[in-house]
């Protein structure tokens, strides 16, 4: 039987095929295979020909939606391959009026997780070009020179995917959802609480505060300021960046300044604190593997705990930092009181 | 010899229709309170983000209070819930990154309050002598 991950494959090239024979769009950004073992990279189609060349399987984690606010992809009729957390990025750019919707195809996978390439190598305990993938319905089966071994998909996916509750993206936001046939959700239930999944958070919570301190600068004096975490982010969407700016002299990116790292990754989780759909970009594109996720993950629960429940891209706007009211907790006002 | 005391430096932001003339009135009406503090006058409590707050302590901050009209009292009727929302989560990711959060102050001050300006500037100083000099937040190069 066809897994889903090939009928998925097959659906998205048949759809972009038609889609640029039409003449509907002028291009199609989807994913293809990468140079790399069990890699996919971005890839865009602007023939029918070329859109065969269009693939779907758990390692196309890269998010898309920062694309299309680059110059070329600017009055171009543009179809999109889009996951859920992506889609979510999408409609806070559509809110925002960052994207044009008219222009845009969406194209929602039904996504089925994603997977770490590292994660799954560790997994399997073999270099990933030794390995053949086949999707099964309870895990994934590696061939390998090793022998052959299946793993329950719990044990390799992304601890994002784990928690994620809106990986379809919504049937009202795209103009077509592709779903595939054969074998259903690799995940079954996907209920992990962040908690879980995210257990660092609990675990640094625990330490004393020169600890915390220790450990964030062991991690953050290791950024080497490339601001990869923020190109990636499908929510960074500033066009102008403070951290582009020449002007302030407090900012810059002196890589012997803690001060200087602290700053910037504070700044950047604050400017997504309310917006963060949770893809995992920032800690999965990070070269020094700085796990800033933590950070994000962190405000969220802060605002989950203190504001209640938000789902960015998915509940109504304004975001819970861009409005506040009497009726929110005051935990400065005992002290004012004195 | 009596050992030297720390003076700790405190940078204040003030709104300007509550926590400012708290400390004009304060000054009217002669009231003391310790000289460690720089008032900057900023037009809502709301204005002060969180790269200002970073940059006092980079820069040689001990301690970076905030202070602003009471909650219900703001000039722009919801300006300082902006401020209690940011600065509450900023508090805790200082916190939770090791960052001494108790060096943050947010105080709701109003116009009439000089005795609180005085007692919130004095209190604060106090325990930022008992504290010592801030060295979790500090670049290097910027002299004292």
């Amino acid at each position: 039987m066809q897994s889903i991950m090939a009928s998925i494959t097959q659906s998205i090239q048949q759809t972009a095929a038609a889609l640029l024979a039409a003449g509907e769009v002028d291009l199609v950004l989807g994913y293809t295979r990468g140079e790399r073992p069990h890699q996919s990279v971005p890839f865009v189609a602007t023939t029918p020909a070329a859109a065969a060349q269009l693939h779907w399987d758990p390692f196309c984690e890269k998010a898309l939606a920062p694309y299309l606010m680059e110059e070329s992809y600017q009055n171009k009729r543009v179809a999109v391959v889009m996951k859920g957390c992506d889609a979510r990025a999408l409609r806070l750019m559509i809110s925002e009026s960052r994207v044009d919707r008219e222009k845009l195809v969406v194209l929602g996978v039904q996504c089925q997780g994603m997977i770490p390439r590292e994660k799954l190598e560790a997994a399997a305990g073999e270099p990933l070009h030794q390995l053949t993938l086949t999707w099964q319905s309870e895990g994934v089966e590696l061939t390998g020179r090793k022998g052959s071994q299946t793993l329950s998909y719990e044990a390799v996916l992304s601890p994002f995917c784990l928690t994620c509750q809106h990986a379809t993206p919504a049937v009202t936001e795209v103009d077509q959802i592709i779903a595939g046939s054969g074998e259903k959700a690799l995940v079954k239930g996907k209920n992990i609480p962040p908690k879980e999944a995210f257990s660092d958070i609990e675990t640094i919570e625990k330490m004393g505060a020169e600890e915390r301190h220790a450990f964030w600068m062991q991690q953050l004096n290791r950024c080497i300021r490339c601001y990869s975490c923020r190109n990636a982010c499908p929510v960074c969407t500033c066009r102008s960046c403070i951290f582009d700016r020449e002007n302030p002299d407090y900012l810059d990116a002196a890589k012997n300044q803690p001060a200087q790292h602290q700053f910037y990754h504070v700044i950047r989780a604050f400017h997504v604190a309310d917006r963060c759909v949770g893809c995992g970009e920032c800690a999965r594109v990070c070269p020094e593997g700085i796990p800033l996720h933590l950070l994000n993950q962190k405000l969220i629960q802060d605002l989950t705990q203190h504001y209640g429940a938000f789902t960015p891209g998915v509940d109504e706007v304004p975001n819970p930092l861009s409005c506040a009211g009497a009726h929110e907790v005051d935990p400065f006002g005992k002290e004012a009181k004195k | 010899m009596m050992n030297e005391i720390y003076e700790p430096k405190i940078v204040a932001f003030c709104c300007n229709w509550c926590s400012y003339a708290g400390a004009d009135l304060a000054g009217t009406g002669r009231l003391k309170y310790p000289e460690n503090i720089r008032i900057i006058r900023v037009p809502c409590s709301s204005r002060v983000e969180v790269a200002m707050i970073l940059r006092a302590f980079q820069n040689g901050a001990d301690g970076v209070l905030i202070a602003g009209c009471h909650p219900g009292d703001c000039h722009y009727d919801t300006g300082n819930y902006h401020t209690r929302k940011r600065i509450h989560l900023l508090t805790s990711l200082m916190d939770f990154m090791g960052l001494s959060p108790e060096r943050l102050w947010l105080r709701w001050i109003s116009g009439n309050e000089a005795d609180k300006f005085q007692a919130t500037v004095t209190a604060f100083t106090q325990e930022l002598r008992a504290m010592g000099a801030s060295d979790k937040v500090r670049d290097l190069r910027c002299s004292r």
